[in-house]
């Protein structure tokens, strides 16, 4: 930007008067008297002025296109000062100094956000596998004993079927380095998990649905898939991975765009959950498979699971299960033309079970 | 100074856009000079000259003397920047 004194014609037969001229890259501004002396301005914007140097005279002279209006400075500083503005505003958008472009800034806002969500999506789920990889086997069972001490003290353990549980899961004779430990809790709610570094934690009222022994074994085929596969482990990490990620990027922001993302973190982690239980079902039918026991154990489990939750109707979308239907549908893909056989040993214990 | 026509002034209020405020976060967090939140200041304090100018000629001033320019943060967490420009026009 720069100001400059000259003589402003306000049209071609008008006489000068003395004036002043703001070039800058945006706009040119002049500041004149009108003939009632009263101070006036115009503004010409950049693309309906053309500057030229008059050589004869040794002014810089500006024409507005439009009304003929001309402003003369003496010297060739303006017109040098115009050349560069002009020089500067035919820069392609990319490569202008100034900011305040608005294609550029939203090329360059996408080409973060794209960089951004790539890092996020793949680089840091990625790094935080690795880094779950690294952990040792002692230390994921020191974790997931800690839980389960920690669940403990509020739970009562059902020994009798902790037992019968640990005989059956022996049974199916399932090679690991992990030590496999089962716990039965008295308690209503149908439900399993995994913790870990090899606990297992089954809650009595899925084990009182139950009516044959593939269903069981289904049950800890599945749970067991998610010890082996580190499953518990690995979203610790991917959670705490992204976690970080999204501190150091937003770290002092508040409000709603943390309450947003914060949002979208959550999704993004109960996906990640759903893509592990479907891991865990094929891995485990699988583990089935091969031990010849009937794949209509799955479809039982699943069945009693739908029964018992109501909220089967929550869209896959936001649930961290797979939709039941959906899983007994790539089950039973999985399972067409399957030879079974009876297994009298895990059927006996299996009668334990209910008989106890 | 054959004429006083008055303190005028002006204000620019820029706000740096979010992606300028995680860069200025990392060159925070591993030190240096911060080029993207200079040019912001250049870019509000060049806004804030022109439109006192403009003011300027616009009471037919041919110049502006004691200039005074003031730099402030303003938004809920400080993240916009304002220039406001004051000085006194005359004709000279």
């Amino acid at each position: 930007m720069k100001t400059f004194s000259g003589q402003f014609y306000p049209s071609y037969f008008s006489p000068p008067s003395e004036a002043t001229l703001l070039l800058s890259d945006r706009i040119l501004s002049i500041g004149f008297h009108d003939q009632d002396g009263n101070p006036a301005t115009q503004d010409w914007s950049i693309k309906e002025v053309q500057g030229d140097f008059l050589f004869a005279e040794q002014r810089s002279r500006f024409i507005q296109v439009h009304t003929q209006a001309e402003f003369r400075v003496a010297g060739r500083e303006a017109f040098e000062y115009w050349e560069e503005i002009k020089a500067e505003s035919a820069r392609s958008w990319f490569r202008k100094k100034k900011t305040g472009n608005l294609r550029r800034t939203m090329a360059l806002l996408s080409a973060m956000l794209l960089a951004g969500s790539l890092l996020y999506f793949f680089m840091v789920p990625w790094l935080a596998e690795q880094m779950a990889t690294v952990v040792s086997k002692k230390t994921e069972r020191q974790l997931g004993d800690s839980v389960f001490e920690a669940m403990q003290s509020t739970q009562t353990e059902d020994t009798m079927a902790t037992r019968i549980l640990n005989d059956f899961f022996n049974a199916l004779a399932i090679e690991t380095d992990y030590s496999i430990r089962i716990t039965v809790v008295k308690d209503e709610t149908v439900n399993a998990f995994a913790l870990p570094g090899g606990q297992l934690v089954v809650y009595t009222g899925l084990l009182d649905n139950m009516e044959a022994y593939p269903e069981l074994a289904a049950l800890l085929s599945h749970e067991f898939v998610h010890v082996e596969k580190r499953h518990a482990t690995r979203s610790i990490f991917r959670s705490m991975g992204s976690d970080l990620f999204i501190t150091l990027l937003f770290g002092k922001s508040s409000g709603l765009a943390t309450l947003v993302i914060g949002q979208a973190n959550q999704l993004r982690t109960l996906s990640y959950s759903r893509s592990l239980e479907k891991e865990a079902d094929l891995e485990g039918y699988r583990l089935m498979r091969e031990r010849g026991i009937d794949p209509a154990g799955y479809d039982q489990l699943f069945k009693h699971l739908k029964d018992s939750s109501p909220s089967t109707e929550i869209p896959e979308m936001i649930s961290s299960h797979p939709d039941t239907d959906n899983r007994m549908r790539y089950i039973r893909e999985e399972s067409r033309g399957q030879v079974v056989k009876e297994d009298l040993r895990l059927r006996s214990i299996f009668t334990q079970l209910k008989n106890k | 100074m054959q004429e006083y026509l008055g303190v005028i002034n002006a204000q620019s209020i820029i706000g740096a856009n979010m992606f300028k405020d995680i860069f200025a976060g990392l060159r925070d967090l591993i030190g240096g000079r911060s080029k993207t939140y200079e040019r912001v200041i250049e870019e509000a304090k060049e806004d804030a000259m022109r439109e006192l100018t403009q003011k300027a000629q616009s009471v037919g001033a041919n110049a502006v003397v004691g200039i005074d320019l003031d730099f402030e943060t303003v938004g809920a967490s400080g993240s916009m920047l304002m220039v406001i420009a004051t000085g006194t026009a005359v004709r000279i």
